[in-house]
């Protein structure tokens, strides 16, 4: 620093910027890092289950070109009905990585498609911190910048989304939303068409990637309409939104899975209200210069009331007329919170849907939990047009990210975002005087450079009053603020390495001696399905388990996690809850092969099918209320249990036979009696299950899979020739005027005289 | 005027926040129990503050404390930056540094140990 005084300005911006780009280039690489802990531990592999679609789906496009993907029908899907794959997907994510693969082999580097996959989100991670940067200094300052990238790169909530294997829309959509939030913000500080064009174009990508851009589309709205309430209107404001909001909804209609919805649902109708809105405040901002005030007064009110009134009642009469679709039940459960429960069990009933606890917020925030809130407030209190942006994103995302645990992934940008804010702040004010008193810095800086460096320099120290804080103070709140830094790179390395890099596929445990154990029974499961069974064989499971089934054995499946059909889903819970013989003609009925099941009670595994058939029960009855009910399935004194307890309905319906079968014949320790369960810890209600329409095909080492085929309809009971005894009683024809060959009017055939005929 | 519509919407930020980071939309949901209990080895029942092992399911009060933590935590930030004004008396900037300073580390250390007690094994 001090040379660089002496050397002049242009060595200073130089340094300035070799610093920007090394702390961007080493957050990229340790976000990269970070992100890899499962392949080190496991493997290569495509994780859970949503990605393994989006893996399949990759591969068809690579191997078939992208307007045979777009085209694609699956017939391998939601037997009997079958998927448009290409019209119900966001191809972002293909497309990106298909993208690569491209490039990559145009250079001779030939990668395989899922090595691509896997490494995707670890990728576009780093591009995230970097539109972070762009974000927050358009927001604050290059130095607030700086630790939103790194926050963001490293951030367990953002990590969770985005390891190595994780090949979800959701990696490149934090990419795409952060930079479109950018470009916004930078469009409206400048009032240019070109960056509005090109926040539009960065839209269209986030269309294309993620159904998240929903919020995009509603909240940049909510800023133009918070701006022209404070009274921050400008041509600015006009300008970028007109160009944005017109390119944008053009350009997001291409994309097949979105097509005409950015006209006709509710979702986006209050972008076009803010957009007609836009134009009004603009016409009368034009009037105000050339007419009386009185007359603007008039005009205002006046125009105002009944362009406002007209366009309520057109958009009630169009959502009347089916023109414009209400709302959709994904978007009530949002604001009505039991919603959900009620109404759409398949929605309540996936775990990333459940409302979020404070735990949640400490996992994935940690120390920026605390800070965000302190950015926050320096944002109100240095309020400016693209503040109010933050402010607006940070406030709407709290309340979404409150309401489910999955929306945790929109609130973490903007947690970055401020607390690189308040961090920035505050670090300025405790090391402005870093010139005066060298000792102050020196003793920080060996700790962490790439965090606090930035800060203290992009405003060149002014000597204030000495009325200040002693050095010393100083000193030790930056200590302070440092080691909580620290705690917080610690904690999102255990954060990411213990709870987040678990691919699912394959399990993980500990032995007694500390030995790592690997149950790999997913895949045991679904190579035999691969191998042992014919290749167009039908299997049904549960919805979560529909991709995998795809993906790894390559069979057809009747539900996945694609989950648009609520009652063909019904249909598969009502076979799973109901008893066998009801079962097995659903099963008949929708031509079912082979029924995979999952079951953890050997090695106490928790997420298996009876821990989650209160769901099936419940979406079954939702479709079909004569046949289920939930109440049937519990103990008289109301608990969910397949113990003693259990009520007779619950114990023979398919699926706690399918899970038992044989099941009291193994021990799962030595001390306890037969038929412990070891994931419910008590032993099971009835032992001796017996099957009579389906039969065990296979089941994995560790119990963990299970696969059942279908038995055949039986045979028509079978009479041996000498057991005929029925004797022949037909009227012989008489020979004589009769030709030969023509019945006699008989009663018996009337019935089949119109067909004969 | 301006300032003090901007306190107001602090306050209205802070209490929302706090509001939401304690799981309130949970607990109208799960309608968890205020407080749980457990059993000591000698088999009496003792209250128990924290749900332990459950990372999805919490008892209202746990959440509230977590949430006072948070909200804790960012005031005591905003103290240390307001102690370093220029305008404010001795007495006002040490005491502002005492709370700020307290707050922050308070707040740190109660989040970690009620994550500690949630989760047995986290040590970081």
């Amino acid at each position: 620093m001090k040379e660089s005084v002496g050397l002049g300005k242009n060595s200073q911006l130089g340094l300035t910027t070799l610093l920007t780009f090394a702390i961007l280039a080493l957050a990229w690489f340790v976000g990269f890092a970070s992100r890899l802990f499962a392949i080190v531990r496991f493997e290569s592999i495509i994780h859970e289950f949503d990605p393994w679609f989006n893996y399949r789906a990759t591969h068809h496009m690579v191997q078939n070109g992208f307007y045979n993907f777009l085209n694609w029908f699956d017939e391998r899907a939601w037997y009997p009905l079958g998927r448009i794959v290409g019209g119900t997907v966001y191809p972002g994510l293909m497309v990106t990585s298909g993208l690569i693969h491209w490039i990559l082999d145009g250079l001779n580097f030939h990668v395989h498609i899922r090595e691509i996959c896997v490494f995707l989100a670890p990728t576009f991670s780093g591009l995230t911190a970097i539109a972070t940067y762009f974000l927050t200094k358009e927001l604050w300052s290059p130095g607030a910048g700086l630790f939103a990238a790194c926050f963001i790169a490293i951030t367990p909530g953002y990590t969770s989304r985005s390891v190595a294997g994780s090949y979800d829309n959701e990696g490149i959509a934090i990419f795409a939303l952060q930079f479109t939030y950018f470009l916004w913000v930078k469009s409206l500080k400048t009032g240019s068409v070109t960056w509005a064009a090109l926040c539009a174009l960065s839209y269209f990508y986030m269309v294309s990637a993620w159904g998240g851009y929903v919020f995009i589309i509603n909240l940049i709205p909510l800023h133009a309409l918070a701006l022209i309430i404070m009274g921050r209107y400008s041509s600015r404001l006009f300008v970028s939104y007109t160009t944005f909001y017109c390119l944008a909804t053009i350009l997001s209609m291409q994309i097949p899975f979105v097509g005409f919805q950015p006209v006709r649902t509710s979702e986006h109708m209050p972008a076009f209200g803010i957009f007609g809105l836009l134009q009004i405040v603009a016409a009368m901002h034009y009037a105000r210069t050339r007419i009386t005030r009185q007359q603007f007064l008039t005009l205002f009110v006046g125009g105002l009331t009944v362009v406002g009134g007209l366009a309520v009642v057109v958009y009630f009469a169009l959502v009347w007329g089916g023109y414009v679709a209400p709302f959709s039940g994904r978007f009530y459960s949002l604001w009505d919170t039991g919603y959900a429960k009620i109404h759409i069990p398949i929605i309540a009933s996936v775990s990333e849907h459940q409302p979020t606890t404070w735990v949640s917020f400490f996992f994935d925030l940690h120390i920026t939990a605390a800070v965000f809130p302190v950015g926050l407030w320096y944002c109100i209190k240095k309020v400016n047009d693209e503040r109010v942006f933050i402010i607006l994103y940070a406030v709407s995302a709290v309340y979404f990210a409150g309401v489910m645990v999955r929306l945790m992934l929109t609130l973490t940008p903007a947690v970055c975002v401020l607390s690189g804010i308040a961090f920035s702040y505050t670090y300025e004010k405790y090391l402005k005087d870093d010139e005066k008193v060298p000792g102050s810095t020196g003793s920080t800086k060996s700790g962490e450079p790439r965090t606090y460096d930035k800060p203290g320099k992009s405003k060149p120290s002014s000597s204030e009053s000495d009325d200040q804080v002693s050095v010393n103070v100083k000193t030790f709140v930056s200590v302070l603020l440092l080691i909580f830094l620290l705690m917080f790179v610690v904690h999102a390395t255990y954060v990411t390495s213990n709870a987040y890099s678990h691919p699912s596929v394959v399990l993980q445990t500990a032995s007694g001696n500390g030995d790592r154990l690997i149950m790999d029974d997913f895949r045991e499961a679904y190579h035999w399905l691969r191998e042992n069974t014919a290749d167009e064989a039908r299997v049904m499971s549960w919805w979560d388990y529909g991709y995998q089934i795809a993906g790894m054995a390559n069979r057809t499946t009747l539900v996945d996690n694609n989950t648009w059909n609520n009652s063909h889903i019904a249909l598969v819970g009502k076979a799973m809850s109901s008893n066998e013989s009801a079962a097995y003609e659903i099963m008949r009925a929708l031509d079912v092969d082979y029924i995979l099941v999952i079951f953890g009670g050997v090695i106490g595994y928790s997420g298996d099918d009876i821990n989650k058939f209160l769901w099936m029960v419940r979406i079954a009855q939702g479709e079909h209320p004569k046949d289920i009910r939930e109440e049937n399935y519990f103990t008289e004194s109301g608990e969910y249990s397949v113990g003693a307890q259990a009520s007779e309905i619950m114990l023979n319906c398919l699926m706690y036979k399918m899970s038992y079968y044989r099941f009291a014949e193994t021990r799962v320790g030595y001390n306890q009696p037969a038929g412990f369960d070891r994931t419910r810890g008590y032993v099971i209600g009835k032992k001796d299950v017996t099957l009579d329409y389906i039969e065990e095909a296979y089941t994995t080492e560790n119990w963990l899979v299970r696969i059942y085929k279908l038995k055949d309809l039986p045979n028509r009971p079978q009479i041996k020739p000498a057991d005929l005894t029925v004797p022949f009683r037909g009227k012989r024809v008489a020979k004589g005027k009769n030709k030969k060959g023509i019945l006699l009017q008989n009663e018996s055939v009337k019935g089949k005289k119109a067909e004969a005929v | 005027m301006e300032s003090v519509s901007k306190l107001a919407i602090l306050v209205f930020v802070i209490f929302s926040y706090f509001v939401v980071t304690s799981g309130v939309i949970y607990d109208i949901i799960n309608e968890p129990p205020s407080i749980g209990s457990s059993y000591d080895e000698k088999g009496n029942q003792k209250p128990a503050a924290i749900l332990v092992g459950r990372v999805n399911g919490q008892y209202i009060m746990e959440g509230l404390a977590a949430a006072f933590m948070f909200i804790l935590g960012g005031a005591g930030l905003i103290a240390l930056e307001n102690c370093n004004d220029a305008s404010i008396s001795k007495t006002r900037r040490v005491s502002l540094i005492a709370f700020g300073f307290s707050s922050v580390l308070i707040a740190f250390f109660a989040t970690r140990m009620f994550m500690s007690i949630k989760i047995p094994g986290y040590t970081s």
